[in-house]
């Protein structure tokens, strides 16, 4: 994503990451309601954030990077907030 | 085994009730609750029946599944022609009103005829009565409910209409147990039709299976493999309204009456704002999901709203505030109303207004007219005489047919076609008119991985989910389960005493979805009216991840063509006879 990084403290500079559903438990118990910040260095895919998280990817659906959907592969830069969804069935 | 080999007839008519037997070979081919009533109704409905004539039935559908232990497997079929558009008509209510039932002894109950003057319909085991429901008509479906529970006692699992199937509203809903609704299509009306206002069941006796023991541990390991995994767990966490921030940024969520695929004021109606006022969460009989959210807001009680009341009765009325949405939807629930197409005739009035075609004092955004208007519906009262006809009729009267969200006389669900073509292809050929249940591609295209703006595969997938959804509705089994055909076909053979192949269960759902062609075929309901309104074809999207989106006309009618063709059906939508003749039809 095109974003500026943030940079103006001394805190690691990371991607928001947002959990959604029974994914919230994967953002440790430290977190609440599934929200966690995630060190971004000078960019990182979404894949490698779902490896950071340990969330098996058969249980990842929607992506959605500050608004816009996205595909694993994308980068993320530090600042981006990153929502992730469960599959989902039914309507 | 899995059936009780009973069907319960009742003429309101006469007062008559009698049992007869469950026809198994109907039951084999057609498994039970959408197909089997779907069947029942094709082979004793004459064609041509008004769809509120005494003549038209009521079938209530359990399956091979109900009462059992079975995971997600509470839900009723409800199988009528419908009021909206003389289609067949099937939907689901979830709750314990189906295990109820075939506890009582019965796969399926039939209702015909007409009573004389209003009538409660009471059922405990073999003995079925019809008793004076004069003093609950006119009544609210709470009210009606909360009255039976004191008279009869709290053994009895109760359906009931409120005053807009009284007043054959052809959006009017089913209430069962205060909070759940057959919802589509206007079953509510049929009832209404036939002075049918309540039922009442009390079952006191069991379902036999074949194997109990092994349909435990097919039944646990199912729960434990595939049923309470992070794939299905979101409907216990969040339910339907995390839908709302999916489509939203997907730019699927119906806006102003479908102006729009995003909408400002989202926030307000998203799974975070609702959990605030969440006070518990609710299970049919049998869930081990539990995607029900009690929520109390303001003093309104409801399970919900879902999804589709957020959407059609939120954003698509330009109504941000959930407060104003659950009162919206207490008073639908009370009323006996389709909060689905009630909030579409709702937001079309308000675009007829913005537009100055028509004003029927609806504003999109204005949540007093917006509060007020589900009462004169209900009741045919002032405007409400007029907006209780249903978008497709008021279009035909004051204008705006191009953007009257309606396929084949049904009002659209919350999914924008234009974000998901898949979508307006499952709306256009769904046998009910514009149905997400009939199956529900947003989940593989708009929030998964194929691209949502593409007709390559659609028909395919379309046509594999509408077998799917058609079989998983037969047996019953919910929505929010995504189990494997194999799965089904593991847990029917402790119930049958008899395996069947995945295959045949697919070719069961394709059975059961080309006999709803045949029945929409005899009514003269054809291929013309697989197609979807102009605005789909002709007026972009604004704002949002589907700014500027159409499907384009030219894509929707070769996604089309494909799909007849994958079906073997003719050109004009008609099943060929080789493909009858495949499907024993």
């Amino acid at each position: 994503m095109n974003k500026e990084p943030v940079r103006d403290t001394g805190v690691p500079e990371t991607v928001q990451v947002e959990l959604r559903g029974p994914l919230a438990r994967y953002a440790g118990t430290g977190s609440t309601n599934g929200r966690i910040a995630l060190p971004a260095g000078k960019g990182v895919r979404a894949e490698d954030i779902l490896l950071m998280l340990n969330i098996p990817p058969a249980r990842v659906g929607l992506m959605v990077a500050n608004g816009n959907k996205i595909c694993r592969k994308d980068l993320l830069q530090p600042g981006d907030v990153l929502v992730i969804f469960p599959p989902v069935a039914g309507g | 085994m899995g059936y009780t080999g009973n069907v319960l007839r009742i003429d309101l008519t006469t007062g008559r009730a009698r049992v007869e037997e469950l026809r198994r070979d109907w039951a084999r081919q057609y498994l039970g609750g959408k197909g089997l009533g779907i069947k029942y109704l094709y082979e004793e409905l004459a064609p041509g029946t008004g769809p509120l004539a005494p003549e038209n039935k009521i079938i209530l559908a359990t399956g091979p599944f109900t009462g059992t232990p079975v995971p997600c497997s509470g839900k009723l079929a409800v199988i009528t022609r419908s009021p909206a558009n003389g289609a067949i008509l099937d939907c689901s209510i979830g709750g314990n009103m189906a295990a109820e039932i075939k506890f009582a002894g019965y796969d399926l109950v039939i209702i015909e005829g007409r009573a004389e003057r209003p009538v409660l319909l009471r059922i405990a085991d073999r003995q079925v009565s019809l008793e004076p429901a004069d003093d609950l008509w006119g009544r609210g479906t709470h009210e009606t409910e909360l009255l039976l529970r004191e008279r009869l006692g709290a053994g009895y699992k109760i359906m009931s209409i409120g005053p807009a199937g009284e007043n054959l509203v052809p959006f009017a809903c089913i209430t069962s147990e205060l909070y759940r609704q057959a919802g589509r299509g206007g079953v509510g009306a049929v009832w209404g039709a036939k002075n049918l206002k309540a039922l009442a069941v009390q079952g006191t006796g069991s379902v036999q299976v074949a194997d109990m023991s092994g349909l435990l541990q097919v039944a646990q390991q199912a729960l434990r493999e595939d049923l309470l995994t992070d794939t299905n767990l979101w409907a216990y966490t969040d339910g339907t309204p995390m839908l709302v921030e999916m489509s939203n940024n997907t730019g699927i969520l119906p806006t102003r009456n479908f102006q729009a695929g995003c909408f400002e004021g989202f926030d307000g109606l998203k799974s975070d704002t609702m959990k605030q006022y969440r006070q518990g969460k609710r299970a049919c009989f049998a869930c081990g999901l539990g995607c029900g959210n009690y929520t109390v807001v303001a003093r309104g009680r409801v399970e919900g709203p879902e999804y589709e009341t957020l959407a059609l009765a939120g954003s698509n009325c330009g109504i941000a505030s959930l407060e104003a949405v659950v009162r919206f939807n207490v008073l639908c629930d009370d009323l006996g109303l389709d909060t689905i197409s009630t909030g579409n005739v709702m937001a079309f009035a308000m675009e007829l207004a913005q537009r100055g075609i028509k004003d029927f004092g609806l504003r999109f955004g204005d949540e007093a007219g917006y509060l007020d208007m589900p009462a004169l519906i209900a009741r045919r009262e002032g405007v409400g005489q007029e907006l209780a006809r249903g978008v497709k009729a008021l279009a035909e009267q004051y204008g705006g047919r191009e953007f009257a969200m309606q396929v084949k006389g049904l009002e659209f669900p919350g999914y924008e076609p234009r974000g998901s073509w898949a979508m307006g292809l499952a709306y256009a050929t769904a046998p009910r008119g514009a149905c997400h249940m009939s199956a529900w591609p947003v989940a593989e295209e708009a929030y998964g991985e194929r691209d949502p703006f593409s007709i390559e595969g659609k028909a395919r997938l379309v046509i594999d989910l509408q077998h799917y959804n058609a079989a998983k509705f037969s047996l019953i089994l919910c929505d929010f389960w995504a189990l494997s055909f194999e799965r089904m076909a593991e847990l029917l053979e402790p119930v049958l005493g008899w395996k069947p192949g995945a295959g045949d269960l697919e070719k069961c759902g394709e059975r059961i979805f080309n006999l709803a062609r045949l029945f929409n075929l005899r009514e003269g309901i054809d291929g013309s009216q697989d197609t979807l309104p102009a605005r789909i074809f002709k007026q972009p999207l604004q704002g949002g991840a589907t700014d500027g989106r159409l499907l384009p006309e030219e894509s929707f009618t070769a996604m089309l063509s494909e799909y007849y063709q994958l079906r073997g059906w003719s050109a004009a939508g008609v099943p060929l006879p080789e493909k009858l003749v495949e499907l024993e039809l």
